[in-house]
């Protein structure tokens, strides 16, 4: 099914076009949104209606495609590119998101479905989502905030945010700085190349931790009643704590291990040039 | 007060009117004395609070800073002597002390008197785990690593070729990150040479070699999925 | 200004430079300068951010953070500027922790100030400060990261998860409830 909503006089013209159009939507679908450039804002509210607002519409006409699974948004132009657009979107809260851009920041705000995102440049936020949440930016940074489903982000060259997140955690980075905070997550992984490591959050109870950079400190925030194998190693850095704990000198380059607590679960953290530092939460 | 024009003074003010509308409103604050007396008060109020200095506050918190960053020279446990900033220490006695006692009051549910005698906090049982036959392992663990050579030759030599399926922003930034994990395998390398036995040093090259392969299987992905 | 400050003839920015190089290889005592040059500010910046007048835990938390992250500042910026930046992150995800904490009833000074006092002698900054306290929450976050530590209305929105269009419209009003201390 093809449903073409035409916007307005939409012939080759030198002046960009705008639409504002409401329609009607399937929240169990999955909203499609592919664009070269501009950004992408997407609300939820609590209709099963889809608003789309976009501007810059310079060529070509507006479309929306709907699949038996998808809805696909796009402005269809003359040489089958997608063009440079900015979106605003209302959508259900619950409709699932895939949502890509080549260059340009992607927001997405409120929702409780899943989301996949990925721009090949530019920041991305999520405020909200559920299920499985995964975003990549080959150029940019993310923030991930009260997420409640499983979370992947990946980006080359860029920092990483999450706060307040209660599924699996899964970070890989090259280029950045990694902060976690509010964390609740049973499994969280880091993978890190160039940049610090910041966790802030409860440990549970057989819950497995592993944050692992080359260059940069790790600064791990939790409750000194916490129950862990901890496992650590340096190779150019310092082990330092305010746990009421004291710990002897480090020797360099070889992986050490202690218990706190009843050593329920597993935490890793390893640094080549850095220091690794645990204060009480 | 309420006319239009009010609820665009701010805006005015901080430069974030068009053009037109900036025009449109000065004419009309030259003619109305309400919104020039609010003009004239509202960058009162901008100038005050971009040169306002603060009040001190109510408690000097130095002294909790300093014992925490090592300011206090008498029962701080330094890590380690060699390290090229002397900034992270452990915490300083009368804080852990403070901290034991709370311990032993919540654990015990009663004051426990071997706590309050033994100032001295705990000492934390730290073992090595580096396996006892580590120079065999090592060796494994980096063939294993550099089973992984090809592919990543492969996947360089088609990602980064001249005119090649990559849009030169990807290509640059893949370049980039490429050249941030060969320094840190180099770097992983050269210590490895100097300490042939550290397990972590070969699992550590070993991680960054699984990096690299992932981040160009990435970039291949994108070439799939775009092309 | 400082006693060394003065002494060398510096701005206070220039002595700032000089504490954080010393700082960075260690020295406590120059940390200790850029302490006091910078906790008024700070503790105001905390105490309205947070409504609350109790911010002897988030000072130590800010400075403590500032002495850890002091080699990353490279001077991209003056200062002053980085400082508040890194303090006012601190500050805010306090305030997260704050407000889970105020669903189990923790009041807070500020927020039980009657609202319709009237200034007693204009243009005292004392009084300015208290019709700051006085504000509505919302529109004296948005004025402190506004008109005191320079945050865009875009930043504001994203900190404090609200729309810019709000962020603005705070800023007006909180702008328009102060402007009877000031002389036309
Ligand atoms: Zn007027």
């Amino acid at each position: 099914m093809l449903l073409n909503i035409l916007t307005g006089a939409l012939m080759a013209t030198a002046l960009p076009q705008s639409t504002d159009t409401t329609f009607a939507v399937d929240p169990d679908l999955r909203l499609e949104l592919r664009n070269s450039s501009g950004y992408i804002v997407v609300r939820t509210w609590d209709r099963n209606e889809i608003r789309v607002r976009a501007d810059n519409i310079y060529r070509g006409g507006f479309v929306i495609e709907q699949t038996s699974s998808a809805v696909r948004l796009g402005v269809r132009s003359w040489d089958d590119d997608y063009d440079d657009v900015d979106y605003l979107l209302t959508v259900p809260a619950s409709m699932a998101l895939d949502l890509r851009s080549s260059d340009g920041d992607i927001t997405v705000d409120g929702t409780r479905g899943e989301v996949n995102v990925r721009a090949s440049d530019g920041d991305i936020i999520i405020r909200g989502g559920s299920g499985r949440v995964t975003a990549y930016t080959s150029d940019g940074s993310i923030i991930a905030e009260g997420v409640g489903g499983r979370i992947r982000l990946e980006s080359s060259d860029g920092d990483i945010t999450v706060e307040g997140a209660s599924g699996d955690i899964e970070i890989e980075a090259t280029d950045g700085t990694i902060e976690l905070w509010e964390i609740e997550a049973t499994s969280v992984r880091v993978n890190n190349v160039d940049g610090d490591i910041t966790f802030d959050g409860v440990l549970a109870s057989s819950g497995s931790y592993s944050l692992v950079t080359h260059d940069g400190d790790i600064t791990m925030h939790i409750p000194e009643e916490s129950g862990a194998r901890v496992r650590l190693a340096m190779y150019d850095g310092d082990f330092s704590s305010n746990f009421t704990i004291t710990f002897p000198s480090w020797p360099r380059g070889r992986r050490m291990e202690f218990t706190l607590g009843d050593g329920s679960a597993e935490l890793v953290a390893e640094t080549f040039d850095g220091d690794i530092m645990m204060r009480r939460r | 007060m309420n006319d239009k024009w009010t609820a665009q003074l701010s805006a005015y003010l901080d430069g974030e009117l068009t053009a037109d509308k900036r025009t449109d409103l000065e004419r009309h604050v030259e003619s109305c004395d309400e919104c020039r007396t609010a003009l004239q008060q509202l960058r009162g109020v901008v100038t005050w609070a971009a040169d306002f200095e603060g009040r001190e506050p109510a408690n000097d918190v130095w002294p909790q800073i300093a014992a925490v960053i090592g300011d206090t020279p008498s029962g701080v446990v330094k890590l380690d002597a060699r390290r090229r900033s002397p900034k992270h220490f452990a915490l300083s006695i009368p804080q852990s002390l403070a901290a034991a006692i709370a311990l032993a009051v919540v654990g015990a549910g009663g004051w426990s008197l071997a706590r309050l005698t033994a100032p001295e906090s705990q000492m934390a049982a730290v073992i090595d785990i580096s396996a006892p036959d580590a120079g065999a392992t090592v060796m494994a663990t980096i063939a294993v690593a550099q089973k992984y050579g090809p592919a990543i030759s492969d996947l360089e030599r088609v990602l980064l070729q001249e005119n090649g399926t990559l849009d030169s922003t990807t290509v640059r930034v893949l370049r980039q990150q490429l050249a941030i994990i060969d320094r840190a395998l180099t770097e992983a390398q050269e210590a490895l040479a100097r300490d042939p036995a550290s397990h972590f040093l070969a699992d550590h090259y070993t991680g960054m070699m699984k990096k690299k392969l992932n981040v160009l299987r990435q970039a291949a992905r994108n070439v799939e999925v775009s092309s | 200004m400082t006693s060394l400050a003065r002494e060398l003839e510096q701005t206070p920015a220039q002595a700032d430079a000089i504490d954080v190089d010393l700082a960075v290889n260690g020295d406590t005592q120059a940390f200790e300068r850029l302490y006091r040059r910078h906790t008024p500010r700070v503790n105001s910046l905390a105490r309205w951010l947070l409504s609350r007048d109790d911010v002897d835990d988030v000072l130590q938390d800010v400075f403590i953070r500032v002495w850890e992250k002091l080699d990353t500042f490279r001077g991209q910026a003056a200062f002053g500027t980085w400082l508040h930046r890194l303090a006012t992150n601190v500050i805010l995800r306090q305030r997260e922790r704050y407000r889970k904490d105020e669903k189990r009833g923790s009041g807070s000074l500020l927020e039980v100030a009657d609202m319709s006092a009237s200034p007693v002698s204009p243009g005292l900054s004392i009084d300015i400060e208290a019709a700051v306290d006085r504000l509505p929450e919302r529109a004296r976050q948005v004025f402190v990261l506004h008109d005191l530590e320079g945050y865009k209305h875009e930043e504001i929105a994203q900190v404090l998860t609200i729309s810019v269009g709000t962020s603005r419209s705070q800023l007006h009003h909180a702008r328009m409830a102060m402007r009877s201390f000031f002389a036309a």
